[in-house]
């Protein structure tokens, strides 16, 4: 309540009185004691001392105003400032020392981590990504004898030294001396939390690679090491390395277009219109196995061991890494023009009759044919939602799969053709003819069961359009789009506004 | 068991107060203790709460005796995630728990030793609704928090924090 100070003592001495009586009830319910030494203030004053009053009545006030975080138990405070969102938190870190201390509590910034990462918050709707890299850093340097870790390391305490360049000497002896030293939760989620809002605020840098001299076909990209690897019509593959944004390797042997490949951390397998698929060792930058086809391969994937390949000859064919094994799964009528595997025993494809096709690995047999209208350029499944798109469709379908059986259907639709798209957990990136449409979830079920009816019944909102210059692929991961005709164009949206 | 059997509780001030069973067992602490003692008609001692604050905390138990029982103890962690959902007050424990500062944090502080979960975050609830929206020196006015940075700490702290602004 507010209690004006008089200026001056020509001001109504009875508005004043009034006012002060009606203030001193109100505190009543506070103290017994301060309520009878009021009280005899009260009986002794002479119309003169409402001023002096008012004052002691203020500081009164002030000193009746309880600082929570002095009187109550630590878990208390840190339960209350848990109810609080995170710019609370961080409004409540620049109060005092005492109160920056229980809002940086750990333990609080660990559930809201809990509430954000990887899941839409039933609050506030926000998710933020999971960025795998750098929490498989930090598991890294736990571990003294892997080989990897000293590299890792270095990377490691780079990041640190950054995040605790603000606080004193005495946290970074600690890291130094204590290895199992761990990322604070309010640093991980303001990592995260600072890209979601670059996101939603648009804020990106722009980057382009130059080295193809044909359009790019095929882009991947690994977070853990930061490495973006293109395949291109002028037969090449490039190896990047988005930490310094250079070229760090250009492959050469395909004799025509590379039109697909994947990589792990030791090895890259490439496709190629030159009927041949190529295994890479990625540590000696050299192909290291060389599988003959009789027609193009289109299209593969690979899980460990096991590698799948689409091709021109309408088969899929299934190699067995390890032991050489080869076997081919025939009935497309038509080249196939993507293919996924789904586990370790089942296989997706898709192709240019219209159809796609679920596979048992173990029989060798079709589980399930799902009709389209058109030919399926590409598709995307995640174990029970399936979207595919066709080429210069305008259109995304997407299905609802469960037990190998097709449940539900529904068309999401585009004012252009759609070259190619990307789906992740909270962004759906659609290359259209010209432009880039980034789509947020914006409501339905996020991570429904896959049994669930409502399993694809997801709403997107538009929330990005990106300029495209005649790309044919695109790819999406946390913090960046990746592009391009000939050179790699990267939006970077994990750019630190701070640098 | 008698159905209306009674309890008498008695407070730092020694006031005693008389309430049924059901609305003392709306407390954790009182529930267990009655288990353990059985019936009695000794008056029970609760030293860590004035006679004004309990009055408040039985008006609280006498109007919720016929909530579901708390969650037991394993169970606290879902609850309290599915009670996280939602920061709404009801209208009843909106205007019983509007009283002064001083008031709040004890009663805050009484249904803590008294373990009775759905008054503390009733309480805790209160107090964190009053932090939000609040600028740095609303809140500092509010609490009467002294600011013990140094300039060159706050200045430290404020870019810390930076992240967190108009995101």
């Amino acid at each position: 309540m507010d209690l004006p100070i008089p200026t001056s003592l020509a001001d109504d001495h009875l508005k004043l009185q009034q006012l002060f009586i009606t203030n001193f009830e109100n505190l009543q319910s506070n103290s017994l004691q301060i309520h009878s030494i009021l009280k005899i203030l009260l009986q002794k004053r002479n119309e003169n001392d409402f001023t002096f009053l008012s004052q002691v009545f203020l500081n009164l006030k002030n000193l009746l105003k309880i600082n929570f975080i002095d009187v109550l138990p630590i878990h208390l405070c840190v339960k209350i400032l848990g109810y609080l969102d995170h710019k609370s938190l961080c409004r409540t870190a620049q109060l005092s020392k005492k109160w920056n201390l229980v809002s940086n509590d750990d333990s609080l910034w660990h559930r809201m981590c809990i509430q954000h990462i990887d899941k839409r918050c039933v609050r506030c709707g926000w998710c933020l990504p999971l960025l795998k890299r750098k929490r498989k850093l930090l598991d890294t340097d736990l571990r003294e004898n892997d080989t990897e870790s000293h590299k890792n390391k270095k990377i490691c305490q780079q990041q640190t030294t950054n995040e605790t360049k603000h606080t004193n000497n005495e946290t970074n002896q600690h890291f130094v001396s204590n290895k199992k030293y761990l990322m604070p939760w309010k640093k991980v989620f303001s990592d995260r939390q600072r890209i979601e809002s670059n996101w939603r605020s648009r804020k990106y840098v722009l980057k382009t690679l130059y080295g193809h001299s044909a359009p790019i076909t095929c882009l991947k990209l690994d977070n853990d090491s930061n490495i973006l690897i293109s395949g291109s019509e002028d037969t090449t593959i490039r190896i990047w390395d988005l930490t310094k944004w250079s070229l760090r390797k250009v492959l050469t042997g395909h004799t025509d277009v590379v039109t697909c490949l994947q990589f792990d951390s030791t090895k890259l397998v490439s496709g190629s219109l030159d009927s041949t698929l190529r295994i890479w060792c990625l540590n000696k930058m050299e192909c290291v196995k060389i599988f003959n086809h009789a027609n193009k391969i289109t299209c593969l994937h690979f899980v460990d061991k096991v590698l799948v390949s689409g091709s021109a000859d309408f088969s899929v064919s299934v190699a067995n890494l390890l032991t050489g094994r080869v076997f081919k799964l025939n009935g497309h009528t038509a080249a196939v023009t993507t293919v996924q595997l789904i586990e370790s025993n089942r296989v997706i494809s898709s192709s240019n009759d219209q159809t796609l096709k679920i596979w048992s690995l173990d029989t060798q047999e079709q589980l399930l044919n799902i009709s389209s209208m058109n030919c399926i350029t590409n598709f995307h499944f995640d174990n029970y939602k399936l979207i595919t798109h066709s080429r210069f469709e305008n259109n995304l379908k997407f299905f609802h799969i469960f037990n190998n059986k097709e449940e539900n259907f529904k068309v999401l639709k585009f004012k252009n053709y759609i070259l190619d798209f990307w789906i992740d957990k909270v962004r759906l990136l659609v290359l259209l003819d010209g432009f880039i449409s980034v789509f947020q979830i914006s409501g339905g079920s996020f991570e429904s069961e896959p049994s669930s009816k409502n399993a694809i019944n997801v709403e997107y909102q538009q929330v990005l359009e990106l300029p495209d210059f005649g790309s044919k692929c695109c790819l999406l991961s946390d913090d960046k789009v990746v592009c391009g005709k000939n050179d790699v164009l990267i939006y970077d949206f994990g750019v630190n506004e701070n640098n | 068991m008698v159905v209306s059997s009674k309890v008498i509780l008695s407070s730092s001030d020694a006031q005693s107060f008389t309430v049924e069973k059901k609305v003392a067992e709306r407390s954790i602490l009182l529930k267990n203790m009655l288990e353990d003692i059985g019936d009695s008609e000794e008056p029970i001692p609760l030293p860590n709460v004035s006679g004004k604050v309990l009055k408040k905390v039985i008006e609280y138990c006498e109007h919720h005796k016929d909530d579901d029982p708390a969650p037991a103890e394993e169970e606290r962690e879902v609850f309290d995630n599915a009670r996280s959902r939602n920061d709404e007050i009801s209208e009843w424990d909106g205007t019983f728990i509007t009283c002064e500062n001083e008031e709040l944090f004890e009663i805050i502080l009484a249904a803590n030793y008294l373990d009775i979960k759905p008054l503390l975050d009733l309480g805790c609830k209160t107090v964190a609704n009053m932090i939000r929206g609040k600028n740095a020196e609303q809140i500092r006015e509010l609490f009467n928090i002294e600011n013990d940075f140094t300039p060159e700490e706050e200045e430290q702290i404020r870019r810390e924090n930076e992240w967190a602004v108009d995101a």
